[in-house]
């Protein structure tokens, strides 16, 4: 009784003890993902134990990725793998071939459930030819399949592997330089006033000036006419991006101190850095017109430095 | 009066890119060094090109971009490292006396481009056969060192040639490695000293 309460009672008062703040926490292996992994060359089955034949006796591994941890699993010849990790989300990219890989055309994911056996079904990579294109990155597809009834003896629970997210992300993720470099400035040249717009054009999707981007934008107008006073308008609008470099939005533009209030649509031909503009006011009078290049005082200054 | 300087300002804008940086001098002088990674589970690429002097054309790099080819995605490609970048005298310095440092997620990659040094910044595209040849995968994460090249002039200097340069004659490049990742996350994919 003695000798065994002991070490309970030790390991119930460690337990019990607060984490440690610089120890890092270690990963528990509490999970497990099995399956198979098929090759397929026409139509026809390729084991993995035929594949590394043909390989010259190459060794073929299957390794899982969850974040910074790699996995390697256990396979055998028939292709049934088994991989012990820790609970989460875990990634399949690429199959060891000798010291190179052969990366996925298509990355699966799969979840690895705590304290079980997770059964993410039978993976099938196909090729026009395993043995000169098995390790070159050229396979074709990638298919995912419940075979898991031959697989896991029925005691492992179900959750194929799927598609995954892009390793690198959302590339064109708005972020910060973006929303700065949406501070453009413009010379407009309207008859024969001159203006300068002041404006802000906010990206929502993409960056600014990239297909599929919509932005909100505000700006501020101030024209010389040569036949008066100088006056000022206020503008808001939204636009999309139809291609790269193009933007076309429309708004409405707000006279200062009285001045007409009137619609307007643009079109801004040009990338980030700087652009031409062509824009047409709906005025009771008819359309009027008006140029203008504009620059981003965001990008001339980076320019510089 | 108004006109003309906002015409003035357009030119002045304009010339910018041939004009030499403000920070030129600073830049100068600061190391080769690795970013830090940005996401989980990426690498470092490490890489050496030189180039055969010449009159015309580049005799250096000022950009090297890559392909992705596996995750499949169509036309993701990346730059790698540049020197062309806004603000670059406050970020990291990624390409120095012909070595470069850059980031990748786990996929397999190709050399598609490098942007040259001469004033019209030639771009040197790689052809099919040299974009397969610079096929590489990063899987674990670690260092990629992709080794040494040397861009041999084609007629006139207006092509390239690729040739990768046996490991053993740059030894010094693993000493530029240390110093770069020294105090960065990389430092821990080194090998030990005296390994290879």
């Amino acid at each position: 009784m003695i000798p065994i309460a002991v070490p309970l009672a030790l390991a119930a008062a460690l337990g019990s003890l607060p984490a440690g703040g610089g120890t890092p926490a270690l990963p528990s292996l509490r999970a497990a993902v099995t399956g198979r992994l098929r090759f397929e060359q026409g139509g026809r089955t390729v084991t993995v134990g035929e594949a590394q034949r043909l390989l010259g006796g190459r060794r073929i591994g299957l390794t899982l990725r969850s974040g910074w941890e790699v996995a390697p699993a256990r396979l055998g010849a028939d292709g049934q793998f088994t991989a012990e990790v820790a609970p989460g989300s875990w990634r399949i990219e690429w199959i060891d071939v000798g010291d190179g890989a052969e990366f996925l055309p298509t990355t699966l994911e799969a979840e690895a459930r705590d304290g079980r056996t997770t059964c993410i079904g039978q993976i099938t990579v196909a090729f026009d030819d395993v043995q000169s294109e098995l390790g070159s990155s050229s396979a074709g597809t990638v298919t995912v399949e419940d075979r898991c009834g031959e697989l896991g003896g029925g005691k492992a629970g179900v959750s194929l592997a799927h598609p995954g997210g892009d390793p690198a992300g959302d590339q064109l993720a708005v972020d910060w330089m973006d929303v700065a470099a949406g501070l453009r400035t413009e010379a407009v040249f309207q008859d024969e006033d001159l203006g300068l717009r002041v404006a802000w054009s906010i990206p929502f999707r993409r960056p600014l000036a990239w297909q599929g981007n919509l932005l909100v934008s505000g700006a501020v107008v101030r024209y010389w006419s040569s036949e008066g006073p100088p006056h000022e308008a206020l503008e808001v609008g939204g636009g999309l991006s139809p291609f790269n470099g193009i933007e076309l939005s429309g708004g409405l533009q707000v006279g200062v101190g009285g001045g007409p209030t009137a619609p307007w649509a643009n079109l801004r031909w040009g990338g980030n850095s700087y652009a031409l503009n062509a824009r047409a006011h709906f005025e009771p009078g008819g359309v009027v017109w008006s140029f203008g290049f504009d620059l981003t005082p965001f990008h001339v200054l980076g320019s510089f430095l | 009066m108004t006109r003309r300087l906002l015409a003035l300002a357009a030119v002045a804008a304009l010339a910018t890119g041939c004009l030499p940086r403000l920070t030129d001098p600073v830049y100068a002088f600061r190391s080769l060094r690795a970013p830090e990674p940005d996401r989980e589970g990426q690498s470092l690429v490490f890489g050496t090109i030189e180039f055969e002097p010449g009159l015309l054309g580049p005799d250096d790099f000022l950009e090297v971009d890559l392909k992705r080819v596996r995750p499949t995605a169509e036309d993701f490609d990346r730059v790698l490292a540049t020197k062309l970048l806004l603000y670059r005298a406050f970020r990291v310095r990624k390409i120095k006396d012909g070595h470069f440092l850059g980031v990748v997620e786990p996929g397999a990659y190709e050399l598609r481009r490098l942007i040259g040094n001469d004033l019209g910044r030639s771009i040197l595209d790689m052809d099919e056969d040299g974009r397969r040849a610079s096929r590489f995968t990063a899987t674990r994460p670690g260092i990629i060192d992709l080794g040494a090249f040397y861009m041999k002039r084609g007629f006139l200097g207006a092509s390239f040639t690729m040739v990768a340069i046996p490991r053993a004659e740059r030894p010094e490049r693993m000493a530029v490695l240390r110093e770069a990742v020294a105090g960065t996350w990389w430092e821990r994919y080194l090998p030990a000293e005296g390994r290879p």
